[in-house]
């Protein structure tokens, strides 16, 4: 199956999602699981056309005149990272069914969003075509928006959803500056033929804004300092969703993009440095975080900002130590924190309990949760015999190699570990195997095997990689790292922990955690830091907010004068300067023009009834009569269009003319505005002078244009192509619907939308009480 | 306001300007007309409905909320332009013709009816939305 065709797949599953849950009921999550499983299968099948160090391209045409196409690349990295989506995913969906088990509206509307995010995921770790990255890479960033804000009548929960899409699109836009950029100094838009030009692209003047954009696009992605805030917000998610968005995969993409940058541009200072300083700062601000967290997800979040910054920072150490470490570790992370937030949402689900100190003593009720978050937590916290102590291990070899900057890796590298084994323990061992504090934790109801399977089913898998790691390591890790690498990696895992000094660290992180764990009660307690929140809360965010808020209402405040005669005047007053202006050249031409033009009778008839009009329009005393003075000057308009062979002009002044009048009047019956008595116009100089400036220089423009050689060009290739090559008659109709389609449909589309948001400030005002 | 001969001739009326805008929407390709003109006859028609029983009737009369015939509008505009991708005939909005004989009728047929249809629903809902809005929040105010 050529990669394409895993994006269609799940973007069909995700259209009919909806249906498909309505017909299916309470097991729609099951029965949709089915189509990522079948992808993730087909990927498993790809493994053996996909020997170490080769990449299927595939590439279709898109935008040709730009050098943009629909390119795709399926090498071991991103087989590995579709893997990891379509595998969580099928476990996401089948999790999502029994979630949302009480409202089935919700069901179908949550199993749509995630399967189109799993499009999405797809497409980005698919493309080899950068514009085409992109694109999937923003609509990643949409449904996350919906996802966060999903329980929309929650305040909060839609202010972390515009958080996070600010934060994310608007770094989005960064990274296509910076794709744009690159592509241009590139000449191509393909991941593989940049990466292969490297070196030339290195020594170009752009290079550091390419790199500076590209790593804002990835360090919001992937919430790193300064853009960490948003992450933990965005736990207003249902719990499915936040494993697998904001944990598994979306927020992975930041690191995805870099270690694909790495490549290429690895060994450049200007690159590996800030993702070893940022990464590293974000480590301890966020090991510092969860420690004063008390939500059961805040904890898992901010350990997963902490993750991440673990795997930017790995991406940022030069050499192969870096990428074997980034493998494992993304893996290994993938695999027990999906695991833990779905036992999070399990517990939360049938607690509703939200509390972390709250929780305890629940391993008989929720049994098969407690092991499966048992199994992820030890994995987590780099026991022996699980994925995850071979990934410490490997994040330790690597920090040890850091040369000039192990100094800093090895701290931040223990620092952080000793954290996420206590978070480890907090998250796993807390609310199953302690003592509830206040009490017996009551249960709503009994545990669900649609959300407690998937987390065992992973937590068993780590155990199992980690017992038997040959398969997994050889067949898919190992040709990830080499993909990265760019040559083959040779790296010989076993299951039994080699002795030495990594070990004792190992011990000695566990034994720091256990102790995390055992004062965590009188850490949290810790009154509450308020000047800790600049940096760990989103007051940043909100003062950008503020004084973007500010900058508004000034411009406001100084543009808008809330007088349409103000503006009206304004803006006639410029017209008549500019087409004055434009018109110096003409004076004596015009005249003489005008003259040798016959006058037409009937014509003469048509505009006397139109100056009746206007001048009823002007010195009318009533604004309802103002109206229909100047509907007839709009009518007669129409005649005169009909007069000069202009019939579909006349037709569309006739009705528009009616409509119009309608309206207008609806608006002066219906809505009891009130008009203030209405000066006549000669009691107004000001507006006099204006229009009647107005009404003089368009009348000497229209003169102007008749005496001007009129170029026929347009009119007949129009005339002649019309019923040739578009099969009708009538040109004007031709032109809209046929040569120039796609501008009609650009004006439709602007007419609807803002016809749309008329609307909506014309509603109903919501009647106070009292 | 209400006036006994508007009231009469209202349905009348409506039922020929709709028919009327409808035969504009068709005859645009080769004689004056097409979807905008059409729609905004269409708007005319649910505008005398509206002015002689109120906005209440006519929009049960338009069956779909206005607001989403400009969605379904879009959509057809856009339908529109895909044929031509499938069979790979050309790019978006290329449009394609057939002719043919149904029994007695000829008939041409284009793409562009569809792109047509879709400027239709776009002017009818548009101007009916706003229409809409403006009697029913008249009506209330004047309670």
């Amino acid at each position: 199956m050529s990669p394409v065709w895993f994006v269609i797949i799940a973007g069909v599953s995700a259209l009919i999602a909806a249906p498909v849950t309505r017909a299916a009921g309470r097991f729609a999550g099951p029965l949709l699981a089915l189509v990522p499983a079948f992808l993730f299968v087909s990927l498993l099948m790809q493994l053996p056309d996909l020997p170490v160090g080769t990449a299927i391209l595939q590439s279709i045409e898109w935008v040709p005149a730009y050098g943009v196409s629909l390119g795709f690349r399926l090498d071991g990295f991103s087989l590995l990272f579709s893997l990891l989506i379509t595998g969580i995913g099928t476990l996401v969906v089948i999790y999502a069914g029994s979630y949302f088990s009480d409202d089935a509206k919700d069901r179908g509307r949550f199993l749509g969003f995630i399967l189109l995010f799993m499009t999405a995921m797809l497409g980005t770790v698919l493309a080899d075509d950068l514009i085409m990255l992109f694109i999937f890479w923003e609509m990643t960033s949409l449904v996350s928006f919906f996802l966060i804000g999903f329980k929309h009548e929650d305040a909060k929960a839609r202010k972390a959803a515009l958080q996070s899409l600010v934060v994310t699109a608007g770094g989005g836009l960064a990274l296509l500056g910076g794709i744009i950029i690159l592509g241009l100094t590139a000449g191509t838009f393909s991941l593989t033929e940049i990466t292969a030009q490297a070196p030339q692209i290195a020594t170009s003047p752009a290079f550091p804004a390419i790199i500076v954009l590209v790593l804002i696009g990835c360090f919001t992605k992937s919430a790193q300092f300064p853009f960490h805030f948003w992450l933990p917000n965005a736990m207003a998610a249902p719990t499915p969703a936040s494993a697998y968005l904001h944990s598994a995969t979306m927020v992975k993409l930041g690191v995805y993009l870099l270690a694909r940058f790495d490549t290429g541009f690895g060994e450049y200072l200007i690159f590996y440095a800030p993702l070893m300083i940022f990464g590293g700062i974000t480590m301890l601000i966020s090991a510092y975080a969860v420690m004063r967290s008390t939500g059961f997800k805040a904890v898992l979040a901010w350990s997963t900002v902490c993750s991440l910054a673990t795997l930017v920072l790995l991406v940022g150490v030069p050499g192969e130590a870096g990428v074997k470490a980034m493998i494992g570790f993304l893996v290994a992370h993938a695999l027990y924190k999906a695991a833990l937030f779905f036992a999070a949402g399990q517990v939360i689900h049938s607690t509703h309990q939200y509390e972390l100190a709250r929780l305890g003593g629940l391993r008989f009720k929720l049994p098969i949760t407690a092991i499966a978050s048992l199994l992820a937590a030890i994995s987590m916290a780099g026991v022996p015999f699980f994925l995850g102590y071979k990934a410490k291990d490997l994040f330790l070899t690597a920090a040890f190699d850091g040369g000039s900057w192990g100094m800093w890796l090895t701290v931040v590298a223990l620092a952080s570990s000793a954290v996420m084994t206590a978070v480890a323990g907090l998250a796993a061992l807390k609310p199953f195997f302690l003592k509830p504090p206040y009490g017996e934790v009551k249960l709503y109801h009994n545990e669900y095997y649609g959300m407690a399977l998937p987390p065992l089913a992973l937590g068993l898998l780590g155990l199992a990689i980690g017992v038997m790691p040959a398969p997994a390591w050889n067949s898919v890790l190992i040709p990830a790292m080499s993909a990265l690498y760019g040559s083959t990696i040779a790296l010989e895992v076993h299951a039994a922990p080699s002795l030495g000094l990594k070990f004792l660290i190992t011990l000695a992180l566990l034994a720091s955690g256990a102790a995390l764990v055992w004062f965590w009660n009188r850490l949290y307690r810790d009154p509450d830091n308020v000047k800790a929140n600049v940096v760990f809360a989103d007051l940043g965010y909100g003062a950008v907010m503020g004084w973007l808020d500010r900058a508004g209402q000034v411009t406001a405040r100084l543009l808008q004068m809330l007088s349409l005669r103000t503006y009206i005047a304004v803006t006639l007053g410029v017209s008549t300067l500019a087409l004055l202006l434009a018109l110096t050249g003409f004076s004596a031409d015009m005249i003489s023009a005008a003259a040798a033009e016959p006058v037409r009778p009937y014509m003469a008839v048509v505009l006397v009834l139109t100056l009746i009009g206007a001048a009823v329009a002007a010195f009318a005393r009533s604004v309802l009569i103002s109206i229909l003075g100047v509907g007839i000057v709009g009518y007669t308009m129409a005649v005169v269009f009909l007069l000069n062979g202009a019939p579909d002009v006349a037709f569309t002044q006739f009705t528009v003319e009616t409509l119009s009048i309608v309206i207008l009047l609806a608006v002066l019956l219906r809505l009891s505005l009130k008009p203030a008595p209405q000066q006549s116009l000669l009691k107004r100089p000001l507006a006099l002078a204006v229009s009647a400036g107005f009404g003089i220089a368009v009348g000497l423009g229209v003169l102007a244009m008749s005496v001007l050689p009129f170029d026929r060009r347009l009119s007949d290739f129009f005339g002649e192509a019309s019923y040739l090559e578009a099969q009708g008659h009538n040109v004007v109709n031709v032109i809209l619907v046929d040569f120039r389609a796609l501008d009609t449909l650009g004006e439709i589309a602007v007419v609807a939308f803002a016809t749309l948001c008329v609307w909506a400030l014309l509603r109903r005002r919501v009647k106070k009480e009292g | 306001m209400q006036s006994v001969i508007l009231n009469a001739l209202a349905r009348l009326f409506f039922v020929a300007m709709l028919i009327f805008s409808v035969f504009i929407l068709l005859r645009g390709h080769d004689s004056p007309g097409g979807g905008f003109i059409g729609g905004l006859a269409a708007a005319a028609a649910y505008t005398v409905i509206t002015l002689a029983f109120g906005a209440a009737k006519a929009e049960r009369w338009l069956i779909l909320h206005p607001v989403v015939l400009m969605g379904v509008g879009l959509f057809c505009a856009i339908l529109s332009g895909l044929p031509p991708l499938i069979g790979d005939f050309g790019g978006f909005l290329y449009h394609l013709w057939w002719e043919g004989q149904i029994g007695f009728l000829q008939l041409k047929l284009g793409t562009t009816l569809l792109f047509d249809l879709g400027v239709y629903f776009v002017v009818v809902g548009g101007v009916l939305s706003i229409l809409f809005r403006m009697y029913e929040t008249g009506a209330e105010e004047a309670n």
